[in-house]
């Protein structure tokens, strides 16, 4: 059945769109959505069912079932009813094995009896080792929906924004348009959100409902923003919503919140109640407004309320040869009685008890209809109808879940089929139909009042007063007709029948999140919007309470599908560049991240292990640059700033003269090593103190948070990025520095190891000090950072006369490693004392208290079994040895390496590690395992493996 | 930085690619221009013994005749910014003084900061910033909320930043000072988020 031309709200016939779906060309048109498209080119089957592999087609046209679940590209799980074609689109159904016309495991449909409720819990484990052997890998190559491309490309740009409004309205039909245009009348601002394409919610497609002056209205307010195709997929604390419209997640905060939500139409259960050409009513009154799709030549409608009676007139309308079946024996309605003016057939008390499949499942081609007893269930008076659509009008739920995730209760009345919530917070009001109004006029008036109330509350007025809710249910209590060869469906996501419900109780899970964690009713993409009712009933009867006692399950976010893409967003990651960066990049720099600092690891692109020994060799034999931005600078200040720093760190401050640098070893309050750096001394009451770089942040942060309960007088800034830093070091280092200075006297005399100036390089205002980290005769200068690009530039220029090169990361970690430094957080855990270290040198114990000094009191009572030693070896082993290996001692771990590497300079392999304290003196043999497993002997040696007096930093 | 070796974190980026915007969003690399802070014991009262008018409130912005801004950030700290389109020696003098101060001995008049080199200055003006910003910025900046003169302290995709409302000629402005060594980052994801509306650095 093509349908050429079409007329619909949503649709444009004259601009036609080709289309792929299984490698089979289709027409259709813009605005069509997959699934009207296909309808309207008369393919119905959409997907195959989980389990049973049972064709499948439209059954809400809303996007709120598995059944148009299709994948296009690499997105999987697309609902086919809520995404529109394009031209030239290509899609597949999924879960099938085979063809969707065909599909291999539609035998599956016949082996329901091996597949009882539950049957997973006791199948798969027996014999021992059959699961990992046998059902893991079937269950895994049969389980699933769709087929995703782990490696592909992201799809798309997705990102996130914020938003804040006065207002926020979820749900633009009647009530939500009516609640926007009220809640704006004062002023405030308002966000209408709806997951739909056009404004209106029911009114667009049920019948005899006209918005357009509401719509009207609200489109002309200023403050009004209104949003389409947006899905509010979750209320979080303090009114914080997720909003997805697009490829964008936003995050709203909305002071006060109108949840006008609508209805969820309801199917029935009957045998075959899945069969394609079966919709609930209001799919086919939205494939027939909105698409201009007539969705079958002769229809039955199952009615249970009124509604139903306008989906007949709408299918009337569209030429479509109807008859009514009706659940009530005694039914009335204004739209009834328009029917029954047209003249169709109404079968009243009657449910369909069974649809008839055609060829291969793939349509309906029938119903049968039997008359009901007192009791509501079906009789042996049965009839036969031909139809090839069937539309059910049965009842509703409140589309509850924002309003359960914003704390409300969701209650049942038994005896009037009629929904509740409640207790939701105060902050959430909800409006329409959700909330029993349900005629048109109510349900604006209603919308009305909620907008008001919500203005109120943020004007702290007095809220107006609500209507009331409707007297009459649109909700038929049962529409559940079990057949005794089943498939009378449940939940259609995860093919749960009748019986599989009864015998989830019968097995003694009598409470409905038992029930559900059992059976997985209501776990499947539609999360239990069309299983949970009727799922509560049949509990409900099976375990003699009513559904008021047995309740719904938990809603919990997200109330529909999202991408992880949408969630992840776009991506923030940080970067920290030196002023020197591109100086670096020109030099050929290989990057390292040092936190979130990048850091040269070394010049050039050929062999790294030659290019770092070379700037080494030149650094140690002549002179070379770090740029050394990163490292951590903090200025602290104030009268009290040296009893600030002798109580921070280990070592003693107070008489360190100003013009002078001390070292810097910081400990925790266990005692154990945390950070290190320089102190220099630049005024009585002024130090500027280096600390790691990755370490930098957690210490700014401890010494104000050890300042807020001391008081001191002090004042800490963290001026990291404030400054540039060079250190220039190598035998040539003060001839370069000679050039660029007029203010600083260079001399071993004038500026002597460990001391401190101030004056300018290359014109620039600079802090210099002397250090010697890599142990040649070095000089640290640090400038502003805007001028650290020109600092690199003149010391290039001053040095190239002597072939100065840069070094970095890896030269550097290498000369400090030939001078014995530890690097905190690399030579160090969670666990070393300065003891363990040998630096006792740098722990002022006459100090009557800094951070640790307890601890390490108490500890160095008790020393650890372990010390960190120097090493060396002869030559690598072939195996090759690295941080982390292990140090073995009679077969036991009795530490590990923290440093190793080749060393230019000593010309051995050489290291740090922890090893036995027995096994700490020099000339001592330990034994290192190599990755592979091998062992290989090292002799301990004193860590300072080069020039253990000091003389050359110190010349 | 009037001296010509001075470097904006953002200079090379501007030098590379100095892109043509013509959209609701205008960034303004300001980060050339002198600014600084004070911060520590006895900085309020210093500062109001120098300065036209001190904000009264945290997070609040006052404006000098010159059009010199003095920002309140919390306790004893404040941002001092001159008027980017003017020639004030605000800053400078300010500086100055303290240095003079300090000289003669005074104490509890805070300490300077060095805001010219630990932060860069950017001014994002035009009306569609607030939208912008709401994709990188967890802080309700609307007009109507987000007054003139107001200053928030806080995260912009991901890294620590001051915020500050100055309209320019009339038009949405925001000053936005943040890490100087993440200029190269910043500029990307402020690029990123002004394509939307046709803006980007000028």
């Amino acid at each position: 059945m093509t349908q050429i031309t079409r007329t619909g709200a949503l649709i444009d016939s004259t601009k036609p769109i080709t289309f792929f779906f299984e490698g089979k060309r289709y027409s259709g048109v813009q605005g069509d959505t997959i699934a009207s498209a296909l309808a309207a080119n008369g393919q119905w089957v959409l997907s195959r069912s989980f389990k049973y592999h049972r064709p499948r087609g439209v059954l809400t046209m809303a996007g709120q079932d598995a059944n148009t679940l299709v994948q296009i590209g690499n997105e999987v799980s697309v609902f086919a009813d809520r995404h529109p074609i394009s031209e030239g689109l290509e899609i597949k159904a999924q879960n099938v094995n085979g063809s969707l016309e065909k599909d291999r495991d539609f035998f599956m449909n016949r082996m329901g009896r091996f597949m009882p409720v539950g049957f997973y819990y006791r199948t798969f484990y027996k014999p021992k080792g059959i699961w990992e052997k046998i059902w893991e890998p079937l269950i895994r190559a049969k389980a699933g929906l769709g087929t995703l491309d782990i490696n592909a490309p992201e799809d798309g740009y997705h990102d996130k924004a914020y938003g804040w409004y006065d207002v926020v309205v979820v749900g633009a039909g009647p009530s939500g348009l009516a609640a926007a245009l009220e809640a704006a009348k004062l002023g405030g601002s308002v966000l209408l959100v709806d997951e739909n394409p056009q404004l209106g919610g029911a009114a667009t497609y049920a019948r005899g409902m006209n918005l357009q002056d509401l719509i009207d209205h609200v489109e002309a307010m200023e403050n009004i923003e209104t949003w389409t195709d947006a899905v509010c997929n979750g209320w979080f604390a303090d009114n914080w919503l997720a909003v997805i419209q697009g490829n964008r997640l936003h995050k709203i905060r909305a002071r006060q919140l109108v949840l006008a939500t609508g209805l969820i139409e309801q199917p029935a259960q009957f045998r075959n109640n899945d069969l394609p050409g079966i919709m609930q009513g209001s799919a086919a009154q939205r494939l027939i407004k909105s698409y201009g799709v007539t969705p079958g030549q002769t229809a039955v409608v199952l009615a249970g309320n009124d509604d139903a009676y306008g989906v007949a007139l709408d299918l009337v309308d569209a030429g479509v040869s109807v008859t009514v079946c009706e659940l009530r024996k005694e039914a009335e309605g204004p739209l009834r009685a328009q029917v029954q003016t047209v003249g169709l057939t109404i079968h009243d008390g009657c449910c369909i008890y069974e649809a008839l499949p055609g060829p291969g499942h793939k349509h309906v081609r029938g119903v049968s209809i039997a008359e009901l007893d007192d009791a509501g269930a079906a009789t042996g008076k049965q009839r036969m109808l031909p139809c090839d659509l069937v539309c059910m009008s049965v009842g509703y739920t409140p589309t509850y879940q924002l309003a359960v995730q914003a704390g409300g209760k969701v209650g049942y009345d038994d005896k009037t089929a009629m929904f509740s919530i409640t207790g939701h917070n105060a902050d959430v009001g909800l409006a329409g139909s959700m909330d029993g109004r349900y005629a048109l006029e109510r349900c604006v008036a209603h919308g009305t009042a909620m907008g008001a109330r919500a203005a109120a509350r943020l004007s702290e007025a007095d809220a107006p007063e609500a209507p009331d809710k409707c007297a009459t249910s649109p909700n038929y209590p049962w529409p559940i007709f079990p057949h005794p060869k089943g498939k009378d469906f449940v939940d259609f996501d995860e093919d749960l029948q009748i019986k599989d419900i009864k015998n989830a109780v019968a097995e003694g899970y009598r409470e409905l999140e038992l029930v559900k964690r059992f059976s997985t009713v209501g776990m499947g993409p539609s999360q239990g919007r069309h299983a949970a009712l009727p799922t509560a009933r049949l509990v409900a009867k099976h375990s003699d309470r009513t559904v008021a006692e047995v309740g719904v399950t938990t809603a919990r976010p997200p109330f529909t599908t999202e991408k992880i893409a949408t969630l992840a967003g776009r991506k923030f990651t940080p970067m920290r560049r030196t002023p020197m960066h591109s100086r670096h990049e020109s030099a050929g720099a290989e990057w390292l991240l040092a936190g979130n600092w990048q850091r040269p690891a070394y010049y050039g692109r050929g062999n790294a292990k030659k290019t770092i020994a070379l700037e080494v060799s030149n650094a140690r034999t002549n002179v070379g640059m770090i740029d050394v931005s990163t490292l951590g600078g903090l200025d602290v200040r104030g009268p009290d700033a040296a009893e600030f720093l002798n109580r921070m760190y280990t070592f003693a401050y107070a008489k360190l003269p100003i013009g002078k640098t001390r070292y810097l070893l910081m400990t925790n309050e266990a005692g154990t090593v945390i950070d290190d750096g320089v102190a220099c001394r630049i005024a009585e009451d002024y130090f500027y103190i280096t600390a790691t770089t990755t370490g930098v942040d957690n210490i700014y942060r401890n010494m104000l948070w050890w300042n807020a309960q001391w008081r001191l007088d002090v004042d800490i800034a963290n001026v990291t990025a404030a400054y540039a830093g060079v250190n220039l070091a190598g035998p040539n280092a003060r001839t370069v520095l000679n050039k660029l200075t007029d203010d600083i006297a260079t001399g071993a005399e004038d500026f002597p190891y460990l001391a401190y100036r101030e004056g300018h390089v290359a014109g620039i205002p600079a802090r210099a000090f002397r250090v010697g980290f890599i142990g040649e005769l070095g000089y640290e200068i640090h400038v502003p950072a805007r001028y650290g690009g020109a600092l690199w530039d003149a010391i290039a220029e001053a040095g190239a006369e002597f072939g100065i090169r840069p070094f970095g990361l890896e030269a550097q970690r290498v000369m400090r490693l030939e001078k014995g430094h530890v690097i905190v957080g690399q030579d160090t855990d969670g666990m070393t004392t300065p003891e363990e270290l040998d630096m006792i040198w740098a722990v002022a114990n006459k100090k009557p208290f800094f951070v640790g000094k307890r601890s390490l009191e108490l500890r160095n009572k008790t020393l650890r079994d372990r010390k960190l030693v120097g090493f060396s070896l002869d030559e690598m082993p072939t195996a090759g040895l690295e941080e982390s290996n292990l140090v073995i001692k009679n077969g036991e771990i009795a530490g590990f390496v923290t440093s190793i590497c080749q060393s230019p300079s000593v010309g051995k392999v050489i290291g740090l590690a922890y090893a036995a304290r027995s096994d700490s003196e020099t000339g001592a043999k330990i034994t290192l395992r190599a990755s592979d497993g091998s062992l290989h002997q090292a002799t301990v040696c004193s860590p300072h493996f080069y020039d253990p007096d000091n003389k050359r930093q110190e010349m | 930085m009037d001296n010509p070796i001075a470097q904006s974190p953002f200079a090379h980026r501007l030098r590379d690619t100095r892109p043509t915007v013509s959209g609701g969003v205008k960034i303004t690399d300001l980060s050339a221009l002198p600014r600084t802070g004070f911060k520590g014991r006895g900085t309020r009262d210093w500062l109001a013994s120098q300065v036209d008018t001190v904000p009264d409130a945290p997070n609040q912005a006052a404006f000098q005749d010159d059009g010199t801004v003095i920002a309140w950030l919390g306790g004893q700290e404040y941002l001092a910014l001159p008027d980017p389109e003017g020639r004030s020696t605000f800053c400078a003098n300010l500086t100055k003084a303290w240095d003079t101060a300090r000289s003669t001995g005074t104490q509890g008049i805070g300490f300077p900061l060095p805001r010219e080199d630990s932060h860069s200055w950017l001014w994002i003006t035009g009306a569609d910033v607030p939208s912008m910003m709401a994709k990188i910025c967890g802080v309700d900046l609307r007009p109507d909320v987000f007054a003139e003169g107001d200053v928030a302290q806080t995260v912009v995709a991901r890294l620590g930043a001051i915020l500050l409302r100055q309209d320019r000629n009339g038009e949405f402005g925001l000053y936005m000072l943040s890490d100087f060594a993440s200029g190269h980052y910043l500029w990307d994801v402020l690029q990123d988020a002004a394509a939307e509306f046709g803006g980007g650095f000028v």
